[in-house]
């Protein structure tokens, strides 16, 4: 028997959840990038979701998409990450606080 | 008629003061600046005359047309909006033509006189320029052909009289002075214009004259007037504020108190001595000060259709007369006492416009100009040659040292005393003659003016003759110190006396013939000047009937207003029996010029008249007898103290309003409420700038925070309206 539809969205709004707790709560950067990671991989599973349920393969080329941009992004934010680290020696998201006041 | 040339007269002057002002400054000759001035005033003198007389221009002369047909010059279409028309047009019609001519022969004796005068000062083409602009505005006002064109004139002279008043720039007194004469003017100003206004209003019109101009009619007022008011408003003070005639003719007169200095709007004119002595002549005796006369004489139908306003002037006039003429008896500076006179003397013009008789009032606005410039001038001749020293009770004997001075002065000075045949007799008896019989006043009103004039012209004669033999009889008080009276003279300024000081042994000296020349003239001017408007009564005398060619000249100007129906039946008859010299019955109207001579009015006339000269008589002689020995004597106090009058004012209107502008308007209004308004507007920008500040502290973290805040807003909004869609 298959799982429902429910409960797939359900594990995907968990996991969306986690990643965007993390997101706000951990102070390392990389850190904050895998749940930014997870954040973006539970939307990725509800797509899936959706379109084997309605079986509309939409769906699944939309993912296609949201990995393409996810990898493009991590990309782009490690080298920030570097270019930090490279300036302040710490990956602590709460030390760039140079905008403060 | 149109002749071209009637626009030279008012811009030969403008062209003087371009010319001193652009060329006359670079060179700094006094004879090129005094050359130009004269020169222009020369052009605009000759051209009037020509004009006026109807020499060289193949016209009929503008003094000589019939039925006061005026010789007009449209020189721009200034305005014209709808039914409103407002031309830059000269016209020269009797009355005009007559102002012209005097305004322009005076001025350039005036001119002429100041070249000498203001030797030596480092303004002397600053101060022609001005002149000349006065001349300009001046003549503008007397031949402007409609009501705004006048106004026009009639600013450029208060302006003007701004500028020349406050020639001495580094003199405090002199500055202040002229900001008074400028705001009372300013005053009045408020008076004309808003009489102006009412005239369109209800007449549709401002044009003195009937005229054609671009094909269409122009209506003058006073025809409108003349035809459309049927009858005189009421006397009552309920016209006053009815926004009728009576309305419109008040009004006018406020302007005319604050341009001819009556009261309430007088004092301006004694400070007004702090400005050169030929301005003081110029401006404040012969000219400007009678701009008020000629307007209330040119809206003599608007005037003679209400009797209200009637009253009203004759009893300021009056009243300013007698005023004055107390103020006068006690004043030590020379300049003042004439200063005194002046405002006097309008006060009789204005009473006898009060009473109806407008021509009596010119002539005397005629003759005035003759012997007060003539004083003025001589005074002037005086302080020149006592070193610019003013104060009276410092001269004495000038007739040993400035004879010229002296003779020409003591013409004038019998001609304001009113002696038989000098000028001033016959316009100042014509006065009191009309105000006596006048029959426009109610109740015994007419008696009570005739005395108070009557007082007026004994006090006069009194204050001229203190003045004359203060300066030229008696013993030499050069040298001796001034007693300390505690009186408010004009001191001698570092301004006036600015090229020399007093020397120990000086002697005082008779002045160049360029400055001797103008009072011949005015003097021969003002002994026989007054014989052109001989009233009937007195020539019959020696058995002339009509010489009165001053009547005649301005007979067409005054109009014919609220005659009976018996009278008007009447009048041809008299007319015949005039030709043939009979006396016919008299008519009791108003004033109304085709004069019919019973033998009861000439007596009377004859009787006052010689009443008016007993009382100039007794004048020199109260004066004499109270002056030759004891030339010091003391005034009563409030007297010089000009009745606390300027202190009145003072204390009761110009503080208090300096109060409410400087404290209320400037400080709390404009400081306080606009600029805090400005102000504000910034102070709550930077706090609101200081409180969204609040949002950015750099802490990263929040941000991921409020982005995710954002992101479940928006989601929940789709959920909630996603919801209510299904249902």
């Amino acid at each position: 028997m298959e799982p429902s539809l429910a409960s797939y969205l359900a594990l995907s709004g968990i996991l969306f959840t986690i990643g965007a707790t993390g997101v706000i709560f951990k102070r390392n950067a990389i850190g904050m990038f895998m749940c930014i990671e997870l954040m973006l991989n539970a939307v990725n599973l509800t797509f899936v979701a959706f379109s084997r349920y309605y079986g509309d393969v939409t769906g699944q080329l939309f993912v296609f998409m949201v990995m393409s941009v996810a990898a493009a992004e991590a990309a782009v934010g490690l080298g920030i990450i570097i270019a930090f680290f490279r300036n302040s020696r710490s990956v602590d998201v709460d030390d760039a606080s140079i905008l403060k006041n | 008629m149109e002749n071209n040339l009637l626009s030279l007269i008012i811009f030969a002057p403008l062209a003087g003061t371009v010319i001193n002002w652009l060329i006359g400054g670079r060179l700094k000759n006094e004879l090129f600046s005094g050359l130009v001035a004269c020169g222009t005033i020369a052009i605009s003198t000759i051209v009037a005359f020509m004009i006026a007389f109807g020499i060289g221009t193949g016209q009929e002369g503008a003094l000589f047309t019939k039925d006061n047909q005026p010789v007009l010059d449209h020189i721009w279409t200034w305005i014209q909006v709808g039914s409103f028309r407002a031309d830059f047009a000269l016209g020269m019609d009797h009355l005009s033509a007559i102002y012209a001519l005097f305004v322009t022969f005076v001025g350039l004796l005036i001119h002429i006189f100041a070249t000498g005068y203001m030797h030596g000062d480092k303004g002397f083409y600053r101060f022609f320029a001005y002149m000349n602009l006065f001349m300009f505005s001046m003549l503008t006002l007397v031949l402007a052909d409609n009501f705004l064109l006048m106004f026009v004139g009639w600013e450029g002279v208060g302006l003007c009289s701004y500028l020349l008043i406050g020639f001495y720039i580094n003199w405090d007194e002199a500055r202040r002075a002229a900001k008074k004469a400028f705001v009372m003017n300013r005053i009045g100003d408020w008076g004309v214009l808003i009489g102006i206004f009412l005239i369109f209003t209800i007449t549709g019109s401002i044009s003195f004259y009937d005229k054609g101009v671009d094909g269409t009619q122009v209506q003058s007022v006073f025809s409108w007037v003349q035809t459309n008011v049927t009858s005189p408003e009421p006397f009552g003070w309920a016209t006053i504020f009815a926004g009728g005639i009576t309305s419109v003719a008040l009004l006018l007169f406020i302007g005319a108190t604050g341009k001819s200095a009556q009261i309430p709007l007088l004092t301006w004119l004694p400070d007004a001595m702090a400005g050169p002595t030929p301005v003081s002549a110029l401006i404040h005796a012969a000219t400007m000060v009678t701009a008020g006369v000629y307007m209330v004489v040119r809206c003599n139908a608007i005037y003679q259709n209400a009797p209200t306003a009637m009253f009203m002037v004759a009893i300021i006039g009056c009243a300013t007369a007698l005023f004055a003429a107390t103020i006068g008896l006690a004043q030590n500076d020379i300049k003042k006492v004439l200063a005194y006179s002046t405002v006097s003397q309008l006060g009789y013009m204005f009473l006898a416009c009060g009473v109806g008789a407008f021509i009596a009032a010119i002539f005397h606005v005629m003759t005035h100009a003759f012997f007060k410039a003539l004083l003025f001038l001589g005074s002037g001749s005086v302080i020149h040659g006592m070193h610019h020293e003013q104060d009276m009770r410092k001269m004495g004997n000038l007739k040993k040292y400035m004879p010229v001075t002296f003779i020409t002065m003591m013409m004038g000075w019998l001609a304001i005393c009113g002696i038989p045949i000098w000028a001033g007799f016959f316009s100042k008896d014509e006065i009191l003659y009309r105000t006596f019989v006048a029959t426009n006043l109610p109740g015994p009103w007419n008696y009570v003016l005739w005395g108070v004039g009557a007082v007026t012209a004994l006090l006069t004669a009194v204050y001229m003759t203190r003045m004359m033999w203060m300066t030229f009889f008696g013993e030499e008080r050069f040298r001796e110190a001034v007693p300390a009276d505690g009186t408010v003279s004009l001191p001698v300024t570092t301004a006036e006396a600015e090229h020399h000081e007093v020397p120990k042994n000086f002697h005082p000296h008779e002045s160049s013939w360029v400055m001797t020349a103008p009072l011949v003239i005015l003097a021969i001017l003002s002994t026989v000047g007054g014989l052109v408007g001989v009233p009937f009564a007195m020539s019959s005398l020696i058995g002339k009937d009509d010489i009165n060619v001053f009547e005649h000249v301005l007979e067409p100007v005054i109009a014919h207003v609220g005659r009976s129906p018996e009278h008007e039946a009447a009048l041809p008859a008299a007319h015949s029996a005039e030709k043939t010299g009979e006396a016919t019955v008299a008519s009791k109207a108003t004033e109304h010029v085709a004069e019919v001579h019973s033998a009861k009015e000439v007596t009377t006339e004859r009787m006052l008249a010689g009443l008016s000269v007993l009382l100039a008589l007794s004048g020199i002689a109260i004066g004499i007898g109270l002056f030759s020995n004891t030339p010091l004597r003391r005034m009563p106090k409030m007297l010089v103290q000009k009745w606390r009058i300027d202190e009145l004012y003072n204390g009761y209107i110009v503080d208090p309003i300096t109060k409410l502008s400087r404290d209320g308007l400037w400080k709390g209004f404009d400081l306080g409420f606009i600029d805090g308004i400005v102000n504000g507007i910034g102070h709550f920008v930077i706090e609101v700038g200081n409180l969204v500040r609040g949002i950015q502290v750099g802490f990263v973290r929040s941000y991921a925070a409020i982005i995710l805040i954002g992101a479940l807003a928006v989601l929940g909004y789709f959920i909630y309206y996603g919801l209510k869609l299904v249902g």
